[in-house]
């Protein structure tokens, strides 16, 4: 005899659903040491693109960061033309809930990378690197590029902020360091978010704190302006031929 | 879990019997959840409650927990109102949700006659925006426009696994009825698609909480 019986009798059209409660998020996994990174990182080199373009579309990564990594909406990040390291990294901080924000943006990733194992990060991060830099995304605003340049190009002395080109390229094209993310052609929304997130410290996935460092003396302005600033130095898209 | 249906289909029945399969060994000889259609006596009979037991037509179920689910109707106050018609449903104009029967009334959810919209959290909310719209618009002297509403309803199967299906609705001939781009989720092999749903739900929850009370 079965332990447990439900009768369901309806009249046709009722609609059931069971609520679970959200499982308490798990804390956070402490915070990058340089030489437990590297370890982390070894097998980076080991991603193999066209795999990684099976897994995009497979896990439906492709549903929100777009048909090849650059996303199509403001809502989510463009991954291509980022260095595998970066993407390998990132997954790994998602994985270990070292990206968390006040909106639960990061949740969904912080989820779906729980259904990756390191080889396919390798493999996923292959393939965006392997894809052109993100576009122009639309509503790209020049006044507010026009504002952004200065800060991102010389930073500013008195408030001991670093030229933000410093360690993300002359113009936002690539990091100094594998791990030194891209942002030119970055979806401004999700920029926002990212400043916003290493300035309220729940973003912890910068080794050593650094852009908890240089985020906490910006204002939203300034956030504002260098997003749109960076957004602007995605690749132009040219005007089909005749 | 064995679950007695009068019927002999349910909604969302395709992704909800595969995720049967994949978390609680349906259809196997281990399995923790049994579905017993019309066609194979599944129809309740008769509650026993002091025995704990329900006697359905294929035969006397004993068990510790028994969730009776019993055939539904309007709620009195919509009876002695007058709002009722012979099946115990209150039928509506389908473009505004004003009683058929008493001028002035507008009756959603549940309770009202709507065709092809389920009888769900969402369709409620849908049609009280209709209903919102018809009486501002009556109020100020405007025609009604034409409505189109939508139900969406997620299910968690298990923590990390959501179902879900989409209707979109319009009002043809007087009858409220189903578009074409309505529908269910698909069933494939990538573990990110019921995960990926999963999360839809809890969001899903909290958006739609918000528009109903916030
Ligand atoms: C187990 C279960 C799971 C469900 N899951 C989902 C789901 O996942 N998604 C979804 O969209 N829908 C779901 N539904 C359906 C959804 O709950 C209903 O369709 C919805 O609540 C109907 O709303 P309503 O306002 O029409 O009626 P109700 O929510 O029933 O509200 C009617 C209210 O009127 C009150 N009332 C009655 N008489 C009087 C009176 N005389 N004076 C004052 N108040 C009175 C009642 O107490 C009640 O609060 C589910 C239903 C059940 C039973
Ligand atoms: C439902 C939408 C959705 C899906 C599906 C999704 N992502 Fe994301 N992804 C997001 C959002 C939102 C963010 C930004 C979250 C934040 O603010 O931290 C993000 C961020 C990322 C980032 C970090 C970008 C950066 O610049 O740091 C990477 C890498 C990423 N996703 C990869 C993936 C991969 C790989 C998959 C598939 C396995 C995937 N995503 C599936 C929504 C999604
Ligand atoms: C010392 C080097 C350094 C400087 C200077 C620096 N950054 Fe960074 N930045 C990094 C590193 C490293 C990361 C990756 C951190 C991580 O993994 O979370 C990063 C991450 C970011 C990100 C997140 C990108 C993403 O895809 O999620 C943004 C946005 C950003 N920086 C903007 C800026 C801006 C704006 C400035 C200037 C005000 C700046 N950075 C200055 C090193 C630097």
């Amino acid at each position: 005899m079965k332990n447990l019986l439900i009768t369901l009798l309806t009249t046709g059209a009722a609609v059931l659903a069971v609520t679970v409660a959200q499982a308490a998020s798990e804390a956070p996994a402490p915070e990058w040491e340089p030489s437990r990174l590297e370890q982390a990182l070894s097998r980076v080199a080991q991603g193999k693109p066209a795999e990684g373009e099976r897994l995009h579309h497979y896990l439906y990564c492709s549903a929100c960061h777009g048909d090849d990594g650059n996303s199509p909406s403001r809502n989510w990040p463009s991954l291509t033309g980022q260095k595998p390291d970066y993407v390998m990294k990132t997954l790994l901080d998602y994985k270990q809930n070292m990206r968390r924000d006040h909106y639960r943006k990061a949740y969904v990733m912080t989820r779906m990378t729980q259904l990756l194992d390191e080889k396919q990060m390798a493999d996923l991060a292959a393939y965006y690197a392997s894809r052109p830099a993100p576009v122009v995304p639309p509503q790209t605003s020049a006044k507010l590029a026009k504002q952004g340049a200065r800060l991102a190009q010389q930073g500013d002395g008195k408030r001991g902020i670093t030229a933000c080109a410093a360690c993300h390229g002359e113009r936002g094209e690539s990091g100094v360091t594998p791990d030194t993310p891209a942002l030119a052609g970055q979806t401004p929304e999700y920029f926002v978010q990212a400043m916003q997130m290493y300035k309220a410290g729940m973003r912890t996935s910068d080794v050593g704190g650094v852009m908890r460092m240089f985020a906490k003396p910006l204002t939203d302005s300034e956030i504002q302006a260098l997003a749109h600033y960076y957004a602007s130095l995605g690749r132009q898209v040219q005007a089909p031929a005749k | 879990m064995i679950i007695l249906d009068h019927k002999d289909a349910f909604t969302k029945e395709v992704p909800f019997k595969k995720a049967w399969e994949r978390l609680y060994g349906f259809n196997t000889p281990n399995a923790m959840i049994e579905w017993i259609p019309a066609a194979q006596g599944g129809k309740p009979k008769r509650v026993d409650v002091d025995r704990m037991t329900v006697i359905a037509e294929a035969g006397a179920f004993k068990a510790d927990v028994i969730n009776y689910i019993a055939p539904q109707r309007a709620s009195p106050i919509a009876f002695r109102m007058g709002l009722t018609n012979r099946e115990g449903w209150c039928p509506v104009n389908r473009r505004t949700f004003e009683s058929e029967i008493v001028r002035d009334v507008f009756v959603i959810g549940d309770a009202a006659v709507a065709d092809a919209m389920p009888k769900s959290g969402y369709s409620a909310n849908s049609q009280a925006k209709v209903a919102a719209q018809a009486i501002a618009d009556q109020l100020a002297g405007r025609t009604p426009g034409e409505p189109s509403m939508i139900n969406v309803c997620y299910s968690l199967a298990g923590e990390n696994y959501g179902v879900s299906i989409v209707d979109i609705f319009k009002v043809v001939d007087n009858r409220i009825v189903k578009l074409p781009a309505s529908g269910v989720s698909p069933i494939t092999d990538s573990p990110a698609q019921p995960l990926l749903e999963a999360i839809y739900q809890r969001n899903w929850h909290r958006t739609f909480a918000n528009d109903c009370f916030a």
